[in-house]
Order: structure tokens, then sequence, then C-alpha cells
């Protein structure tokens, strides 16, 4: 990561010698809030895992992610950032830290607060492509049409509370798909080239970025208890499972990156967000496996992790398919072996084990390191083909 | 488009960083709920421990350029062996009995990287040698889970001053090729996931309350001061690193020990100023852990300035020296004035905060710096 960070815009971007913070350094830092809200929203979900929390994490993490993406795609396009900028994104990252500690109240209070806090991170979005627009001309029909359509969107988030408890549930996907639709016409950079290194780098450092709060989840639930509570079992094997999604991840997408097209970028940013939706699963069901508390936990808790774990395969499937190497098509079917090995696993650990949680995770531990095995040895030899 | 089997060592160094500073939060949180002297003085032998180890493994990493297969597990084992000791990290009276062997084993695993690099590079052996036997002479020390509550401070102590002692020899690092720029920038991320991860533990203890209940303009002062501190370090640092020079080297180094300590304080005190309960501790307890870590923190960003030795450094550096004495002058004015609690000194070192910030900017932005520049 930071050896390509040095790429970019000079021999070295953290430091900014023009009276401001560089855009590395400013765009670290928006990752590193970004998830850190993801990670408190999460917490809520641990010590309150119902149905209803989990759709309402989901539905705050969907439009979450879509700021930070269409964020991440202006900063792509306009590498010019001014002190405007700069503080628009500073209020982003304080309205993301307020919501999200919003957010983890109950229902029935943080409908209320949230929906209108997101409307107005989006506003400030609205702001930011405005800014740039008026800084950098060529950015205008680019920014023009994300404009009118986020600040609709904007309204929608803010106005529904109006319409009771459940009124997201309409709202937000409406306001979701408005958000994402100037992307989807046939010129959705308008006439705007993408900075492809850029892009794979900014997705890897906020992938990264997860699987280190991941750990933190994790160890912070681990300290609720004494270590003689703790299942350290668990705790190994599931590092061993957020190791290997790091290996997994990083073997392949940053190097390759997506292909070329809008077609490719946009199904290549996209697949990033069921990837990264579900680490966040990852890392709920690996507190509740490392914890004492997970062995009165039902055994129908094992999908905690196993369900996550699966969309991160399947998320890692597209995103090896994506990147057309030759060896592509065997390495996606490692993953997608992998994948069916989880559900026999847990089934099998269920019906074998008295701890099930626990089993589970150094099931899948097993599972995720045959599955570094075999796509590495998938690698070696193509790389070792392509040498011949 | 190129394939490899492996993640490179960037993922890698960022993934190491992740943790290391995920684990120093995860252990503030015993101080948090615990604001005592001798969790503090414990807290403060284990974050050195930690900044240390993190800071040889990332020069050994910028020296040798790239890794191999075994450095590369050496790391990932030092990750887990982090995990395990910050997670054993209970109590201050039980800690010592996991946390201590737990560290000694990094020490170990330091070891064996110092080891590995003089083995791929022969000529970097003058500079491992002496830091492999440093390890192995402070890995018992740690290891020893017997000590009784308070000596362990002092013979922790004499670990960590084993372990730093090879750093005060002469030894010219020019000669080893170190790679300032790239110091710089590892210096620089880790800065900003400390400052980042003290979102994460400012915002995870305020979810332990309804937002509502909440002191919200504590916790916007908070923001203030975290986004300051990330705006005053970020604009400072030299774009190419730390001057040249074996003592200039190492002291533009250990001045981000007192920086990370202090942002990490600042942390700590935010969780005790916003929720209270959460600490059982006096209110003046709070605003002296915050008071002292903004001044360490501005203390520490003086010196990084000075030490960029750049046309308005010296300025720039007396603007933090004074925001610092001003800092601790409100914490003594906390201490006499019975109305002037906890929460008003947070918003009060958020002002102080922006108003460096301000002086700063206009100091760069000036005529006349524009023209030296």
């Amino acid at each position: 990561m930071s050896s390509s960070f040095s790429q970019q815009s000079g021999p070295f971007t953290i430091a900014g010698l023009v009276g401001a913070p560089g855009p590395v350094a400013l765009e670290l830092f928006y990752d590193l809030i970004f998830v850190a809200s993801v990670v408190v929203l999460s917490d809520s979900y641990s010590h309150h895992p119902t149905a209803t929390n989990l759709v309402w994490l989901i539905a705050v993490f969907v439009v979450i992610w879509l700021i930070w993406m269409q964020t991440s795609l202006l900063f792509n396009l306009d590498r010019q950032q001014n002190n405007m900028m700069r503080i628009l994104v500073l209020g982003q990252m304080l309205l993301i830290v307020l919501l999200s500690v919003a957010a983890a109240d109950d229902l029935e209070s943080h409908s209320i607060l949230v929906g209108p806090l997101l409307g107005l991170t989006l506003l400030l979005l609205v702001a930011m492509l405005a800014v740039s627009a008026r800084a950098t001309p060529e950015m205008a029909s680019y920014t023009s049409i994300r404009i009118r359509f986020c600040v609709i969107g904007a309204v929608l988030l803010a106005c529904s509370p109006l319409f009771g408890d459940n009124g997201y549930l309409v709202f937000w996907p409406i306001a979701c798909v408005l958000v994402l639709t100037p992307s989807l016409r046939p010129d959705p950079l308008g006439g705007r080239s993408i900075t492809t290194h850029h892009l794979v780098e900014r997705f890897g450092a906020f992938t990264v970025i997860m699987l280190g709060e991941t750990f933190v989840k994790t160890a912070l639930t681990a300290t609720e208890s004494d270590m003689a509570g703790l299942s350290v079992v668990s705790l190994l094997a599931n590092f061993v499972i957020v190791f290997a999604i790091w290996w997994l991840y990083f073997s392949n997408a940053p190097s390759v990156g997506p292909t070329a097209g809008r077609g490719g970028h946009n199904t290549w940013m996209l697949t990033h967000f069921p990837l990264h939706l579900s680490i966040v699963g990852v890392a709920v069901g690996a507190s509740l496996a490392t914890n004492t508390f997970g062995e009165n936990l039902p055994a129908s808790a094992t999908l905690y992790l196993s369900v996550p774990l699966l969309g991160v395969l399947l998320g890692l499937v597209v995103l090896e398919l994506l990147s057309g190497q030759p060896h592509s098509t065997r390495v996606a079917g490692v993953f997608l072996l992998a994948a069916a090995a989880i559900p026999i696993a847990v089934i099998v650990t269920v019906k074998l084990s008295s701890n099930e949680l626990r089993s589970v995770s150094v099931a899948l531990a097993a599972v995720m390191v045959a599955a570094i095995f075999g796509s590495n040895s998938l690698r070696r030899r193509a790389g070792a083909d392509a040498i011949a | 488009m190129r394939s490899r089997s492996a993640p490179d060592h960037a993922a890698l160094e960022l993934l190491y960083d992740l943790f290391f500073v995920a684990a120093i939060v995860v252990l503030t949180f015993g101080y948090s709920h615990d604001p005592t002297i001798a969790n503090l003085a414990w807290i403060t032998l284990v974050f050195t421990l930690i900044w240390v180890v993190w800071v040889a493994t990332s020069l050994v990493l910028n020296i040798l350029g790239s890794d191999s297969a075994l450095i590369r597990a050496l790391v990932i084992a030092q990750i887990l062996l982090l995990i395990a000791a910050v997670t054993a990290a209970d109590g201050v009276y039980s800690h010592t009995l996991a946390t201590g062997p737990l560290c000694s084993a990094t020490l170990l695993g330091l070891a064996g990287i110092y080891w590995e690099a003089q083995r791929i590079r022969p000529e970097f052996k003058s500079f491992s040698t002496p830091r492999i036997w440093a390890c192995v002479l402070a890995a018992p020390v740690f290891a020893f889970p017997f000590y009784s509550d308070s000596l362990y401070l002092v013979f922790w102590l004499l670990g960590l001053v084993i372990l730093i002692s090879p750093a005060l020899r002469p030894h010219p690092f020019d000669s080893l090729g170190i790679d300032t720029k790239k110091l710089a920038e590892r210096l620089g991320i880790f800065t900003a996931i400390v400052l980042g991860e003290s979102f994460v533990k400012i915002a995870l203890t305020a979810t332990d309350s309804k937002l509502d209940g909440l002191v919200l303009e504590c916790l916007l002062a908070t923001l203030v001061i975290v986004l300051s501190i990330w705006w005053l370090y970020f604009t400072n640092i030299s774009q190419d690193g730390e001057s040249t020079g074996r003592t200039t080297h190492r002291f533009w180094i250990l001045a981000h020990l007192p920086l990370h300590f202090g942002i990490t304080g600042i942390a700590v005190a935010a969780t005790m100023v916003i929720l209270p309960e959460v600490s059982h501790n006096a209110d003046g307890n709070s605003t002296w852990t915050l008071v002292l870590s903004v001044a360490i923190v501005l203390v520490a960003l003086a010196v990084l300035k000075l030490i960029a030795n750049e046309p308005n450094s010296r300025l720039a550096g007396a603007v933090f020296l004074a925001a610092a004495a001003v800092a601790l002058g409100i914490g003594l004015i906390s201490a006499s004035q019975d109305y002037f609690d906890s929460r008003l000194a947070m918003i009060f070192m958020a002002c102080l905060m922006f108003v460096t910030v301000l002086s700063d900017y206009l100091l760069r932005t000036s005529p006349k710096a524009t023209v030296t520049r």
C-alpha cells in the first residue's frame, strides 16, 4: 500500500507542504473513521443480535459505504483538494462519528437522528461535488447529475423518521438507488478517466483497515472477560481466519485490480460491498466465538461466523474472475470449493462437538488455510508457466 | 498486470501497523475503567515496549527494503503474540502472569527477525548483533511472572533499558542505507492510525449511553482536538522525513513516542469526560489526564518541528510550546477553581488546539514564509 502511495503525486505524499495535510493523509484518516463507525455499529449488534438489529445494521452500512465509495471516486477523479474540500471531508467524518453513536442506540430512538444525520452527510458530499466542479470545470459533467440525485437522496434520508420507525425500510433503499443511478449511465464518469491504481489502493486500504478493526472488535469483546474465561482456541482460530482473508485478498486483488471498462470497474467496486459487509459479520461471529458466553448460544449461532465467511469467499471469487488472468478461473474454483466446504464443515462439527461455535471456528480456519495453499500453488504454477 | 502468490510487504506493513495500534487501544481500556497510578505505570511500560518493538521491526523492514518468508512468518507471529498479550492484560495484579511471558516471546521473535536480516544482508551484522543480544537478555526479565505487585515496575524498566541500550551506541544510520522517506511515511501512517483508533475508543465508549445522554459538546470538542493534531502533524512533517544524521534520526523517531502516548492519553481522557460513570474516577483526574496529554502532544510536535529545521521551524515550535504552557495553565486553574470541571477543560482544550492550528496556518501562509519557501 504505502509503496504505491508514493507513485501518485510526487515522491512522498503523506506530508503536505502547502499549509495543509496531503491527500494521502486525508484519505487514510477518512477511511479509518469510516471503518471505526462500522465497528461501533457492529458492537451494538454483537450485544443484541436480533433480526431487526441486523436489518438496521445492514441498512446503515449500505448508506455509509455508498457515501464512502462516492467520495473516494471523487478523490480519484479530482486530485486537487483545496481547503474547502478538506473542511467538508472533516465535517463528513464528524457526522459519521455522531451517526454511528446514534445508530448504536435502540431502534425506537435511533431512526429519529440517524436519517437526518445521513442526509446531512450526503449533502456534504453534494457540496464536495460542487466545490470540485467549481475548481475544475472539466468535472462539471461528472458532478452535475450526481448533485441532483444526491440532493433528492439526502432529502429522502432526512425525511424518513417522519414516517415511523420502519420508514427507513422504504426511503433508504430509494435513496441508495438514486445515489448509484449516475454510475449506471453509458458514460458514468462524464468523460473523465479513472486512475485504476489509486482506486485499487483505496479499496485495498479500506479492506485491510476493516480486517484490522475486526481484531479490535474481537479483542475488546475479549477484554470484557478474564483471560481464563476466554476460548483461546477460538481466539487463535479467528486470527487465522482474518489473516487468511487478508492473504487471499492481497495475493491478487491489489496487484491486478479490475479489468478495464465501465462494467469491470463498477462490478469490481460494488463487489467490495458484500466483501466488506461479510468482514464485519466475521468480526461479530469471531467476538461471539471468543467469549465463553458463546457456549450458551444455540447451535444456530454458528451461522454468525459461517455465513459471513461464505460471503467473503464468494466476493473473492468475483474479484478473482474480474482480474481476468489466465489462471483466474482455476483459483476461483478453489475459492468456490472452500465456500462449498463451509456448510459441510459446520454440519459435521455441530453433529460431533459439544461446543459448536468454538469447534466451527477451528474447522473454518482449517478451510481457509486449505484455500490459501490451494490458490497459492495454482498461482505459483501459473507464474512458472509464464516464465517458461 | 502482474501476478504473485503472496501479498506484498506493503500490505503486511499496513496490517502490522493496524494490529499494533489496535493492541494499544485495547490496552487503554483497562486504564479508562480503573484510572489508578498503578494502572498508569503498567500501561506506560507495556505501551513503551510495544512501541519499541514496532519501531525496531519497522527499521529492519526499512533497511532490508523487502522481506523473506521467515521474516514474514516472524512478523505474523509477533502480531499473534501481541493479540494474546493484550487480551491477557486483565488487571494490574494478575496481568503480569500471562502478559510478561507473551511480551518476552515477542522479543525473542524480534531477535529472530534481526538474525534473519543479518543472514540476508551480512553487512547488517554490526547493527543487528547487539540488538539480538539486547532482546535475548531483556526477554527473561519480562518472562519471569512472579514479581510482587510493584517490583515488576523496576524489573520491566530494567528490561526496557536493556532493550533500548543498543540504540544509544554510536552507529551511523546512513551507512545502512535507511530510506528516510519510507520511514517518515511509516511513522505518518502509524500516527494517522493512532488518531483514527482514538475515534474508535471514544465512539465505543459513547455507545455505552444513548446519544441524548452524552455530553455532546465534549464529544465534539474531542473530535476537534483529534482533527487538530492530525492537521498539525501532517502539515508540519517534512516531505523528506527527518534531517540526516544519527542524533537527529534518533531524536526524530523518539519524539514520536510521546506524541503517540499523548494521543492515546487524549482518547482515554475523552472517554472519562464523556462518560464519567464508566471510569468511576474523580473529575480532577480526567482533567489532568487530558491537560497533560495535550501538553505532551504539543511538546512532541514542537520537537518534531524544530528537528525539521525549516525556515519557520523556530516560530512554529514556539507557538506549539506556548500552547502547551497554556494547556498546563488551564490545568492549574481547573485544580484551583471548583466551577472549572473536566467538561469545561475539554472545551478549552479544543479552542486552544483550534487557535494553534489557525496560528500555524497563518504562519505558513504569511507572505514572508511564502517568499522564503
